[in-house]
């Protein structure tokens, strides 16, 4: 697989993951291009050990995590990544903007095997890319997912209430 | 879970961003190796120079004594260490962590690379001022001990400046680095705890 190709199928995918990490789409932007950066300096020593979406997705979530880094040395802050924000959106479009803000709460690391989740990746990629057990990886994605949908459900009821309060009006 | 399914729905209908163009990642790429390139070419070339300008001293000025020989060498010294840790030519020999490997293991490369730079600096700020404190002593001594006031001047300032640079410098520059790693070291610790939490 040449490079083009290569960014050609993941490049959405790893901004996905990259703003699901930082919940900006400008620093996503930047996190995702250093990925490819990654890809493209190392597509010669990829030797076929996993499949090409899983190496990617690997290079992806060490330069997400290696952010901490960057924006600690750069921003001079303790927190690194924005506040998630807590406000309702109302505009359906808007919907998964609040999907990110609801991943935003998540832990750091749990951020990342979600996103991998919803992108379809099979438990044993996921387990690969962050070289863990899939056992314990299961347990850990139902209480991540029971997590996310409890902070989504919450925005449901919010989103709800406010549209019926429009109606009223 | 149907909410789950839901999410799952709201998640794949999600537009395709504009994002840079392929060509525009390659150029990127090609000039950020340029200039890794350039930054380390620099600072080898700066600590040449400086090599070069104070080696010819050496063997230009005939001293009297040995230790203003001896205080040359240690100021060298000094320097060479100082901008090589400057410069981060310190990535050459302290290697950081895979970024192809698995986020564990790169996660616990990284842990080990930081505590070490944190090690490194500590002990190389404390390294670079106190050899560059003797280095000024030991050659200035030749020129003191020629002229009681001038020795007196010489040393009162090398004094001042040596526990100027060594109480506020030098700590200053060690507490800044410390707070900046150690937060560093926190985040990778919890992420590393996170990945490691069994069921």
């Amino acid at each position: 697989m040449n490079f083009e190709d290569v960014y050609e199928a993941f490049s959405d995918k790893i901004f996905r993951l990259c703003k699901s990490y930082t919940n900006d789409d400008e620093w996503a932007k930047d996190l995702m291009q250093d990925t490819f950066i990654q890809v493209y300096l190392n597509i010669k020593k990829f030797r076929n050990e996993s499949s090409i979406g899983t190496w990617v997705y690997r290079i992806a979530s060490n330069i997400c995590m290696r952010q901490m880094e960057r924006a600690l040395k750069e921003k001079n802050i303790t927190s690194y990544l924005p506040e998630p924000k807590i406000e309702v959106q109302h505009d359906e479009n808007d919907r998964h903007e609040q999907l990110y803000n609801c991943i935003a709460q998540l832990e750091k690391t749990e951020r990342l095997i979600i996103t991998m989740v919803l992108d379809g990746l099979s438990y044993k990629d996921i387990a690969e890319v962050l070289a863990v057990s899939e056992g314990n990886l299961r347990v850990k994605i139902h209480r991540i997912k029971r997590s996310l949908t409890e902070k989504f459900m919450e925005y449901e009821i919010e989103h709800d209430q406010k549209n019926i309060g429009h109606i009223k009006q | 879970m149907k909410t789950f399914d839901k999410i799952e729905g709201i998640w794949q209908k999600q537009e395709r961003k504009t994002l840079p163009d392929v060509s525009e990642i390659i150029k990127k790429t090609k000039k950020m190796r340029r200039k890794i390139i350039a930054k380390h070419t620099i600072g080898i070339l700066i600590l040449v120079l400086t090599f070069t300008w104070i080696s010819t001293s050496l063997f230009t000025y005939q001293f009297e004594l040995t230790t203003t020989y001896i205080g040359i060498i240690v100021l060298l010294l000094s320097i060479v260490m100082g901008i090589a840790f400057q410069s981060q030519l310190i990535g050459i020999i302290l290697p950081k962590s895979d970024i192809l490997s698995d986020s564990r293991h790169h996660l616990s490369q990284n842990l080990i690379y930081q505590s070490r730079l944190k090690f490194l600096h500590k002990a190389g700020s404390s390294l670079y001022y106190l050899s560059l404190s003797m280095g000024l002593v030991l050659y200035l001594y030749e020129f003191a001990s020629r002229d009681f006031w001038f020795g007196i001047t010489a040393y009162a300032i090398t004094g001042t400046w040596i526990a100027f640079s060594w109480f506020y410098l030098r700590k200053r520059s060690v507490q800044k680095n410390e707070r900046k790693i150690d937060a560093f070291i926190e985040e990778l610790q919890k992420a590393c705890k996170a990945l490691s939490e069994s069921a």
